[in-house]
């Protein structure tokens, strides 16, 4: 900084003195030029929206991608509550068919325990079909029964696990067994899992009572509006968590005794809903119930590239901002922004309509930022780049333009223009030669004046020559007295008087003294009279001898 | 000094001070070797079988990753499928068939040498020499990485955690058989004493199985070699031998009147609701085996199991299966591979193999783990089953020999068939023995060596 300082003020002191150099002036034009034509080139380019932002296009992008994870979310999780309900209905019919055939009702059941894996093995056709036709995780029944009279939290029922959540009847499906009689399994020729258990515990699984309650406080209302998505869940036992679609089972009495339902585990949704990404490999999708300041994330479920499972993501996202472009959230120390888009699972007339649910597609905000920002910073370095190498370009080319007008211009201060013959300029040649050729006419001028000069000279030494003859011949006719008084009243006369005096002495006419007198014929004769009246002397001619005369003297004097 | 001088010096200066700096900002780039960016993460997706219990053992290490090590270096891991490793195998056998509906080959699976062969062959998989160096490879164990060579010699199969098999018995139940009984302990050492009991067992319960086995093809495999002969012969099978008669001999007869379980599923299932009393299987197997019985009522009794060293047939070696099979990686570009192997680096290492160990009932791979870390790291252990496991396969490292499978292209082929034949018949007899028919031992072993 300093350094550009000094050099500016080096500059201006320079340009104070002496104006500023032929040099200066052509840099500062290239520049002016270069950078304007650079400037303007920027502003045409971010009039049309070239600035290296990609903000449309990560817009667009996400747009995209939004549109084709909510249509996918609202298809499949329709069909989901679809075949649940299918499913539902299909049991609940093979249990009324089951009730009639032991002359017990509905209410009765949870005092038989002893038809309880009767009556589940009825339904693990039912189920077995829909865990094989279907994407799911699992398909699950449970009935408000149980054959542990001992506890209050156990209940009965099926829950069949799939390894690989797409895998369909097509390409082969591996069931297992969470939870059930282990008897049925064997029938049914299903690996029990490791975390397997006979009977389900409902202790704090907050979808039983929410499910069972509502079914018996909506008698009138028909299954499909009965349906209910639980937020992410993981069952006790489960070693996988996800949302879980549960339907009430309701006998043809109107008696709900239990709830059977479909999973969507957690490596479903992600297998279904990993957004394509393109050039974000951190973005995801969220999926989860709305909260009153944002996203119920700990109860949401999230498929994408990004470093966080669903499984651990145990805190909610609140809206820190939102406007038509992007949602910007932040949640468990992190940011995330991107785009979302509500999401409805149930239809009107449902207890659960008020239920809001949310899609988002997502990424860590800094990323997203960056993405938007696109290239932006290698246009300016590239705008800036451009701006030094115009103006590395303008010092070279006119340092290297102004070279030979430089060296000419030294030549003819140094007048050695005469040999300077290689310049490219036809300007500066004909200048050149021009003051050659002035040169010439001076140099014969001179010599010329010279020569006469030289000849006027011998001329007037021979004047004088001759007036000193003159006053020679002439001094013996002069009154003596006269002539005394002549030099001595010569002191009388005023400086002007003296000035034509003295230009008489010279041999000037009366004609030349006006001129060099710069005076008029009347000041002239006004002059010539006091002169006269001072010296004594009567006539020009006789002034004119005293004063050959006096001059004689002098010189004599001085011999 | 003159003015102008001084000028041209200080815009020379100033000059010279742009240039460096377009210069450092044109060449402002990273010097790393690793094609990976941070910026860039590479998502791998990965298929492994540590499921049920074990699975959030996995994932909390996977998660772990991602969220640090993943995070810093640009990788992602992506777990699609989480399966037993039969199922697993179903799904690669049918990737490495180009079988129609196959799915997508994964970017890393766990699998043993045999599916692996498979895939080499194929040129599927990343040789894993290219991204270890010898000093690294140094720290696993010799043997361990050397069952990972498979095909050409290359490293195709790493490492990443380790069993054996090992003979589960549900202590409780059988303390009150030998109670009754006077039963023996000791007979739980010999397959000749396992079968004994197993009829002494049916006949005091009531017609309930005293025996299973996971696998009986390691079962027969194991056993020829415990008798010093081998069911290989070039890249066969031979049953031949009389050794395998005798093998085949020992578990039919029990098999057939009830006393020994052949199940289609695991033996722990069968142990969950104590319809089994003990079973050899996979080491690893031990957080499957629970620690209750559930009975169809509903109610639930505790129970306790041992964990003993694998039985041996009577005049054999010490022999037991070297199991545990490794992870792969499919052949990619060098960003996957290079990502993958980082990965392999570290959930292989010995902080996290050792917590991986800790609680699955694997064995650790690595020298430092193996040797070093298993006897500290097993007072800080919790779960007692994990405990008794590691205990009893730590001395059984110190008694036995280990025995791994040859591996060619078609010994999974080999081993199913195997399997499979040797269950229908024993479960065909059985039937036909339950209706009163007349089976006979000699006819079963020509049917199995026929097929």
């Amino acid at each position: 900084m300093n350094m550009l300082k000094q050099a500016i003020s080096l500059w201006q002191k320079e340009r104070d003195k002496k104006g500023t150099t032929l040099h200066r002036r052509l840099i500062l034009f290239f520049v002016m030029v270069t950078v304007t034509l650079i400037l303007v080139f920027t502003l045409l380019l971010a009039f049309f929206g070239i600035t290296g932002k990609d903000e449309k296009a990560v817009n667009s992008h996400l747009n995209t991608e939004l549109a084709i994870i909510t249509d996918k979310i609202a298809d499949e999780f329709g069909r989901i509550s679809l075949g649940g309900i299918a499913m539902a209905e299909e049991i609940a019919k093979q249990s009324d068919a089951f009730f009639i055939e032991h002359g017990i009702t509905a209410a009765e059941l949870s005092a038989h325990p002893d038809l309880l894996e009767s009556l589940l093995g009825e339904h693990m056709q039912v189920l077995i079909s829909t865990v094989n036709n279907r994407y799911c995780g699992g398909v699950f029944i449970l009935l408000d029964a149980t054959v542990n009279s001992d506890s209050e939290t156990a209940k009965s029922g099926v829950f069949l696990k799939k390894t690989q959540p797409t895998y369909t009847s097509t390409t082969g499906v591996d069931i297992h067994y969470l939870r059930g009689p282990a008897q049925l399994a064997r029938d049914n020729g299903i690996i029990l899992l490791g975390q397997w258990k006979m009977e389900f515990d409902i202790e704090g699984q907050e979808f039983w009572t929410k499910v069972m309650d509502t079914a018996r406080q909506n008698p009138e209302t028909a299954l499909s509006r009965l349906y209910y998505w639980s937020g992410r869940i993981t069952l006790k036992g489960n070693s996988e968590s996800g949302f879980l679609l549960c339907v009430p089972l309701r006998s043809e009495d109107g008696t709900v005794f239990g709830i059977c339902g479909i999973e969507v585990s957690d490596r479903l949704f992600k297998s279904l809903y990993t957004p394509e990404g393109g050039s974000f490999e951190n973005i995801f999708t969220v999926m989860a119930p709305v909260c009153e300041d944002g996203f119920c994330t700990s109860k949401g479920l999230i498929a994408g590239n990004y470093y966080l499972t669903g499984k651990h993501w145990d805190y909610d996202l609140s809206v820190t901002d939102s406007h038509e472009d992007f949602v910007h959230l932040s949640g468990g120390g992190e940011n995330y922004s991107g785009k979302s888009d509500s999401i409805r699972l149930y239809p009107g007339g449902s207890p659960y309509e008020g239920e809001s649910w949310v899609a988002a597609i997502l990424m860590p905000q800094d990323i997203l930022h960056n993405a938007v920002k696109g290239n932006s910073a290698y246009f300016m370095v590239t705008v800036v780049v451009l701006l030094l190498v115009s103006i590395g370009a303008s010092v070279f080319i006119s340092k290297r333009y102004l070279r030979p007008v430089n060296d000419a211009l030294a030549s003819i201060h140094s007048r050695a223009y005469d040999e300077k013959k290689d310049v490219p300029y036809s300007e500066i040649n004909d200048l050149l030669e021009f003051l050659a050729a002035n040169d010439r006419a001076h140099s014969e001028e001179v010599a010329r004046l010279d020569k006469e000069n030289r000849e006027v000279r011998s001329k007037f030494d021979m004047a004088q020559t001759h007036i000193t003859h003159l006053a020679e011949e002439k001094l013996p006719e002069v009154d003596s007295d006269s002539f005394e008084m002549f030099t001595q009243c010569l002191r009388t006369l005023t400086p002007k008087e003296r000035s034509i005096f003295d230009l008489y002495m010279e041999g000037k006419s009366a004609k030349e003294i006006l001129v060099l007198a710069d005076i008029n014929q009347n000041t002239l004769k006004f002059h010539n009279k006091n002169i006269y009246s001072k010296l004594g002397v009567t006539s020009r001619k006789q002034l004119l001898e005293y004063a050959a005369l006096m001059k004689y003297h002098r010189t004599e004097g001085e011999k | 000094m003159g003015s102008n001088q001084k000028e041209k010096i200080t815009m020379k200066k100033l000059f010279c001070l742009i240039l460096v700096l377009i210069i450092t900002l044109g060449t402002f780039a990273g010097c790393s070797d690793s094609p990976l960016d941070p910026k860039e993460p590479v998502t791998l997706t990965m298929w492994h079988n540590y499921g049920g219990d074990m699975q959030a053992t996995m994932d909390l290490l996977i998660d772990q990753f991602n969220s640090t090590v993943g995070k810093g270096k640009g990788i992602v891991i992506n777990v699609t499928a989480i399966s037993s490793s039969s199922e697993l195998n179903k799904s690669l056998t049918m990737i490495v068939n180009d079988d129609p509906g196959a799915p997508e080959i994964p970017d890393i699976f766990t699998g043993y040498p045999k599916i692996g062969i498979q895939f080499q062959e194929k040129g599927l998989l990343a040789n894993l020499d290219t991204y270890f160096t010898e000093k690294e490879l140094d720290a696993y164990i010799d043997a361990f990485v050397e069952e990972g060579r498979i095909g050409d010699g290359g490293l195709y199969v790493f490492p990443i955690a380790k069993s054996t098999e090992v003979l589960y018995v549900n202590q409780t139940l059988f303390d009150k058989f030998a109670a009754e009984t006077g039963a023996s302990a000791d007979k739980l050492s010999t397959f000749e004493g396992i079968a004994e009991l197993s009829a002494m067992y049916y006949e005091w319960s009531g017609g309930k199985q005293f025996f299973g086995s996971d696998a009986w093809f390691n079962f027969a495999e194991v056993g020829m070699v415990q008798l010093g002969g081998s069911i290989f012969e070039g890249e066969a099978l031979t049953l031949e031998s009389d050794k395998f008669e005798h093998i085949f001999d020992t578990v039919y007869k029990p098999a057939v009147e009830g006393g020994i379980a052949v199940y289609d599923g695991y033996s722990s299932d069968l142990s969950k609701t104590g319809d089994l009393v003990c079973s050899t299987g996979s080491s690893a197997g031990i957080l499957f085996y629970g620690d209750t019985i559930t009975y169809a009522d509903g109610t639930v009794e505790n129970v306790e199991y041992s964990i003993l060293p694998y039985p041996v047939f009577e005049g054999g070696t010490k022999t037991a299966l070297q199991r545990g099979g490794g992870l792969m990686v499919a052949k990619s570009d060098e960003k996957k591979e290079y990502a993958a192997a980082e990965f392999i680096k570290w959930l292989t290492a010995s902080e996290q193999n050792m917590k991986f160990v800790g609680e699955t009932g694997y064995l650790p791979v690595t020298k430092k783990a193996f040797e070093k870390d298993m006897d500290s790291h097993l007072e800080t252990l919790e779960d007692e089953r994990i405990i008794k496991m590691l205990t009893s396969v730590l001395s059984m490292y110190d008694e036995y020999a280990f025995f791994s499978a040859p591996t060619y292209a078609n010994l999974d082929a080999n081993s199913s068939a195997f399997e499979e034949e040797f269950k229908k018949i024993l479960n065909d007899d059985r039937a036909k023995y339950s209706n009163g028919e007349t089976v006979s031992a000699e006819d079963a072993l020509a049917q199995i060596r026929k097929k």
